[in-house]
């Protein structure tokens, strides 16, 4: 029967929390005991597949759908009570207006993407569909996620961006076989304003916190699935992030 | 997780800097999200349960004492928030039930992804305060005194909990065919 203290001692060891003069002692132990060897390889064991259990990624949006149901105090003000978060019925709704925002704006001109947009709203979700590349912009100018998602018909571009001041971001949709089919944003948040399509390029401007999404159509004769998606982003005229959708397979 | 940065965002939240509480959030987010999985067995509670976390944080953020670490504090609440969570929405059985169905056919290979899901079938059958000192150990990556800080019991129950805890995971994963 390995003794209390030398068991002690190994699964302090495991965590690394034991210091030389103790650490010691558990070499000695291991040397002389075979119980105290096999204990240790099984606690090492456990512990190694416990830490290595890979970590499980955030749902898309509950970022965004945290910091928008939080109150701030407005900037140089001060009060006792500081914050005041919105409480569950507002951050529902946050997430109700964010899917509303989604399907208020129609397609743009052009392209028939109505149906989608429809489908969209019957599904009740502003992001449908599973994720095939992912970005994370961590930027001191801009953050947030980018998304290439695959709807049952179609290829979109998710953005969930937040930048106090105004970026440009540019989406290159040559080197993925795709043309712009449409934008859909924010209910205050017009891709007329917003939005400049020229040949295979699509420039958005963000400012503030911004969910929106592009869809993509395929040109003719070019894969269905779109290869690689690159998108940069502008501060000033200064590229402040550059990054690649690349699509599985 | 740096106290002294924390701090500073917090100051800025104070004065009203929506950049400073994207990045607190940020910061926070993930291992709040991940604690709370592992407690909780699934992803949707965990989503609220990360959801409540925050708003509770900057509810009472006039409450937590900056001479302690944000994260100790954040996290207590997590973890309070996961059992509050836990003791509304009995529907972790069902996991269970499924993920052990699943684990006990010694047919289907043992790959990285089903090791992942039969750790967390395995966890599920601890009892709470097990469970809860395993995630903060290995998922959260805390030392015994940052553990024993949150919640709020003494190292020796942190280690002896600990202790008894991987005993039984050993036990769990060895008859789920992990060895």
């Amino acid at each position: 029967m390995l003794e209390e203290r030398i068991a002690e001692l190994i699964q302090a060891d495991v965590d690394g929390e034991l210091g030389p003069e103790q650490r010691a002692e558990v070499t000695r132990a291991l040397e002389q005991s075979e119980e105290a060897r096999v204990f240790h390889s099984e606690m090492l064991r456990v512990a190694r597949h416990l830490t290595d259990a890979p970590d499980k990624e955030p749902p898309w949006g509950l970022r965004r759908k945290i910091i928008d149901s939080i109150e701030l105090p407005s900037m140089g003000g001060f009060a006792n009570n500081w914050f005041r978060p919105a409480g569950y019925g507002l951050a529902m709704a946050a997430g109700v207006v964010l899917a509303l925002g989604v399907v208020s704006i129609a397609p743009m001109k052009s392209n028939d993407f109505g149906s989608l947009v429809g489908t969209m709203v019957n599904k009740g979700q502003a992001v449908a569909g599973k994720p095939e590349a992912g970005l994370t912009i961590e930027q001191p100018e801009i953050n947030g996620q980018v998304w290439l998602k695959n709807l049952d018909e179609a290829w979109v571009v998710e953005f969930d961006l937040a930048s106090d001041e105004s970026v440009e971001v540019v989406i290159d949709l040559d080197s993925a076989g795709m043309s712009f089919g449409g934008f859909a944003g924010q209910a205050d948040y017009s891709g007329d304003e917003n939005l400049e399509v020229s040949g295979g390029e699509v420039r958005v401007v963000n400012q503030g916190s911004r969910h929106f999404v592009l869809f993509l159509r395929s040109i003719p004769g070019a894969e269905i699935k779109p290869q690689k998606i690159e998108v940069a982003m502008n501060r000033k005229g200064e590229l402040i992030f550059q990054g690649t959708l690349q699509s599985r397979g | 997780m740096g106290n002294n940065r924390d701090r500073a965002l917090i100051i800025r939240c104070k004065r009203g800097d929506r950049k400073a509480l994207g990045e607190l959030i940020k910061n926070y987010e993930r291992p709040i999200y991940n604690a709370a999985f592992r407690i909780l067995g699934n992803p949707d509670d965990a989503a609220d349960v990360t959801q409540i976390v925050f708003l509770r944080a900057f509810e009472r953020l006039d409450q937590y004492n900056p001479e302690y670490k944000f994260f100790s504090w954040i996290y207590r609440i997590a973890i309070n928030e996961s059992i509050n969570q836990k003791n509304r929405t009995r529907n972790l059985q069902s996991f269970n039930d499924e993920e052990m169905a699943v684990q006990n056919d010694p047919e289907i290979a043992i790959d990285a992804d089903r090791v992942s899901d039969i750790i967390q079938a395995s966890l599920m059958e601890l009892q709470e305060d097990y469970r809860v000192v395993v995630v903060l150990r290995h998922f959260s990556d805390l030392s015994y005194r940052d553990i024993s800080g949150i919640l709020q019991i003494p190292e020796k129950t942190v280690k002896s909990r600990l202790y008894s805890a991987r005993q039984l995971m050993k036990t769990e994963l060895n008859a789920r065919g992990v060895t």
